[in-house]
This record gives structure tokens, sequence and C-alpha cells, in this order.
């Protein structure tokens, strides 16, 4: 009985977020992500045990979030050296966040605050390697640029609170890697 | 294979990453990984700083090290990033040896392996085509600052920098006594870094290090008789109650006593072999360096009174 609750109890927290992000999605003018959602953004053994998951599934999940709570910390100061990024990505993942890393340094600007990451697993294909594709809405209202010199925000005009990140994630030498994360801003998802 | 995924991956970012052109002097940028999008603004007076930009890159005369200028924001940029490597004006990108190289067969190598190297190229966005990534160059890309350096130079740096020295001889019998004829000698070595390893140093240049490991093969103990006794271990420490027990593993019994040599001792040389590799930028390498210490064994005859 303990167990089904605790089952209960992991499967209810993403519906709260789901609910937290519906509400978002059509009233634009949401405060900022509640303190509850946040233990979602980190690896946590709750996130990757779930039954239902298989265990490449599982390990697509923890290179995700790994590769998510790098790329946070990186941007946060993006002219430092992050040597365990490739750890979480290879090749396009890696080179993109490479590319966008090198254009906040030169560009004097930084990411403040901490996106809310709700990943998913969509698809599992049992090839050689194995790849497991993971959809995210991404709520990145709390998570935004700056100009390092003036702390004033670069955000674009018109900039969505949610993304939909779909990431592909591979074994590469023995090591699940997000190797590619295509995004669609239309703020639907 | 990867190719081909990068080729559709490229599809897709052209469609995210065309800079859309905002006020003048600014771009805004969004990153392919978050969908992110951001406003760079390029420094004041545009054309001033590309000719600035130009003539640094036509004469490179101007004085000291070459002008390092971001093509995004036409701003003055550090020539060296911890984090990306060397920045290239001509090229648009920073540039870092893969390390450790790709094997041979890699596809990077377009074939051109051993010529050339594989290099990392980060790009700034929005880029042409992709970020950067690895890719083969013939030649060290312009600016690149390792240029100069080879791997191989700085091994040896790091190889200088390695405190080898020869064994810290211990013998029984220890020094001012006298052994006899017939009885076990006992060769060590204390057994430290600086003398019998492993023991690393490493050098290193902005972008380029190299590492060096050394540890000792074997002792050649030449024992002042004529014989030479190869230790591949330290040897063991005499202990009080191994009495007349010869080593397990270091040693030589004497057949003459010491009389008539120099000092009235058989002189002793201790050459350690240290066996050192190292590896850095993509390379690897092997020597061999030697190091010799020296002591002396009084040998005695143990008189027999006959009656």
């Amino acid at each position: 009985m303990a167990g089904a609750a605790a089952t209960l109890g992991r499967l209810a927290v993403p519906a709260a977020l789901m609910l937290l992000f519906a509400a978002g999605c059509t009233a634009s003018s949401d405060p900022a992500p509640s303190p509850t959602a946040a233990p979602s953004q980190t690896p946590t053994p709750t996130g990757s045990s779930s039954p239902s998951l298989t265990p490449d599934e599982q390990s697509a999940l923890a290179a995700y979030l790994g590769f998510r709570d790098v790329q946070v910390r990186a941007e946060a100061d993006p002219s430092q050296p992050v040597p365990d990024l490739e750890d979480f990505a290879a090749d396009q993942a890696l080179v993109d966040e490479l590319a966008n890393l090198a254009t906040l340094t030169q560009a004097g600007i930084a990411m403040s605050g901490e996106p809310v990451f709700d990943p998913a697993v969509a698809d599992a294909v049992n090839g050689d390697p194995p790849s497991v594709t993971i959809e995210d809405c991404v709520d990145v209202s709390g998570w935004v640029p700056i100009y390092v010199a003036t702390g004033e925000s670069a955000a674009a005009p018109g900039s969505p609170e949610r993304v939909l990140a779909t990431a592909t994630v591979s074994p590469r030498e023995g090591t699940w890697k997000v190797v590619q994360i295509a995004t669609d801003r239309s703020g639907e998802c | 294979m990867l190719r081909a995924m990068l080729a559709v991956a490229g599809g897709l970012l052209a469609l995210l990453l065309v800079p859309i052109h905002a006020a003048a002097g600014e771009t805004v940028v969004c990153s392919p990984t978050t969908g992110i999008c951001y406003v760079v603004v390029e420094s004041a007076g545009t054309p001033g700083s590309e000719q600035v930009s130009n003539h640094s890159g036509s004469s490179g005369a101007t004085g000291g090290t070459p002008a390092c200028r971001s093509q995004l924001t036409g701003e003055t940029i550090n020539c060296y990033s911890e984090a990306f490597g060397w920045w290239s004006n001509e090229r648009n990108c920073y540039f870092r040896l893969a390390d450790p190289q790709p094997p041979s067969d890699n596809p990077v190598w377009e074939g051109n392996h051993p010529n050339g190297a594989i290099y990392m190229a980060v790009c700034p966005l929005p880029a042409p085509g992709t970020g950067g990534g690895m890719t083969w160059e013939p030649t060290p890309p312009p600016g690149f600052g390792g240029v100069t350096v080879t791997p191989e130079q700085l091994a040896a740096q790091a190889v200088e920098q390695l405190p080898l020295e020869g064994p810290a001889i211990d013998i029984v019998p220890e020094p001012g006594k006298t052994g006899l004829v017939g009885l076990p000698v006992w060769l060590w070595t204390e057994e430290t870094p600086s003398t019998w390893g492993p023991v690393s140093a490493t050098a290193s240049i902005p972008g380029l290090s190299v590492t060096a490991t050394a540890r000792v093969s074997q002792i050649e103990w030449s024992m002042g008789d004529g014989t030479v006794v190869v230790c591949t271990s330290p040897g063991t420490p005499y202990t009080p109650d191994r009495g007349g027990e010869p080593s397990p593993d270091c040693g030589h019994t004497y057949a003459a006593a010491s009389v008539g040599q120099p000092g009235e001792a058989y002189p002793i040389t201790a050459t350690a072999t240290w066996e050192i590799t190292w590896s850095g930028g993509g390379a690897t390498g092997q020597l061999e360096q030697t190091r010799q210490s020296t002591a002396q064994a009084r040998i005695g005859e143990l008189q027999v009174l006959v009656s």
C-alpha cells in the first residue's frame, strides 16, 4: 500500500507541473515558477527510477538532465571552461552549445536565473547504437539573457515563455549523451 | 552516418540560426539548444572597427601581438580563451587541438592521417554552415598559438621537470661496517617518487599540455668485483631477524675480500633505468633515462685460528 502511495505521489508531481504549465500557456502573466517545480530540473532518483522506463530510457533521461544542468551552470558564466559538458553532450549538440557559449562570451551576455525542465521520453529506437528521443516543454520565463556590464535584459523582443525542445540521446563510447537538440519557439506546449 | 546526421542537423539549424537584423548595430541570435534569443550589440562605429580588423589582418605589423577581433561585435577580444582555444580572425572561429586525436580510420581525417591534425572549431553564432565541430586542418589555422611548439618539444620540457634521481642506496653491510666473504649482501633503494617512481610532471602552454610519467624499470648494481646484479624491484630492506639469509630479490655474495681495492672497499655503482612515457596534444611518446648512485662495501675474511 505504501508503495502504491509513493507511486501515486511521483505521478502527482508531473501532473501538478502540467497544470501549472497549462495555466501558464493561457495566462501569459503568470509569476515565476513556484518552488515546488524546481526539483524537476536536476537529475533525481524520482525522475529516473520510474518503473515504466527501460534502462536505456533512464540513461537517456539522466544524460539529458545532466546536460541541462551543466548548460545552466555554464551559461551563467559562459567564458569559463566546462570540461564536463563533454560528459553529457556530443556531436551536433556539443558543437551547438559551445558555439552558443562562445557567442554569449563575445557578446558580453550571460544567462540569469534558471529554467524549469520537465522532460519525457517520446520515442526509443533499438538500433545500433540505440537512440532515445526526449521532449521537454522548457519553461524559460525565469531564465533570461542579461548584458553582464549593465545587468539589463538582452532578451530579444517577443521571446516565448516556453520552448519545446526535442533532444536525441544516444550512447557515444559507452556513455549516453545528448547528440542533437532542436527547438520550437512557437510557445505551444 | 555521422556526416548525414550533421547534414540534417545543419539543415534544421540553418532555419534557426538565420540572424534577424533588428535595429542598426544589433543582431538577434537564437541558441540552438534552448531556443532563447538575445540581442547582440555591435560596438559603435562598426565601419571603423572593420578597418582596424583588415589592417591587422593584412600587415600584422601593428606592433606586438596581433589584434583579435570579434566579427560579431567588432570589439577586441582575447586571442586565447581557456574555454574555446585560439581565436582566428580569418576563420571567425576558435580552434583547439582535439585531445586525444581521433583514430586514423575516423572519417574526420578525410583520409589524410597522419598529415595535419584534427581541431575542435567553435564558431560564434550565427555561423556560416554549422557552429564548428571537429575539422581536419593541414596546418594550424591562422592565429593558432600552438604553432611554434610541438607536443614533442613540450614533452622535453616536462621530462626536464621530472625529479629523477639514482637509487637511494641502502646496503647491508652498512657503510663503515665490514661484511664477510660468503655472507649475503642485501641491496635495496628507498622507495620514493624520485628514486623509484611513479612520478609525473606537466608542461603546458595555452592550448597544449603534455604530461610525462616516469618509473624505474630496473637497477643495475655493479658490485666492484666484476659482478653486475640486475634487479627489477627496489629490493628488500634488511632487518636483523633475517640473520644471514640472502635477500629474496636483490643481493650478492662476495667471494673475495675487498683488501687491495681503492679504500679497501668494493666500489658499488647502482644505475637506475627510468622509463618515461608522455602524452598530450594528441601525441604520445616514450623515452629512457638513467641515473647513477655510488656506495662502497668493505668485505673482510673471517680469520679462523687453527691450532
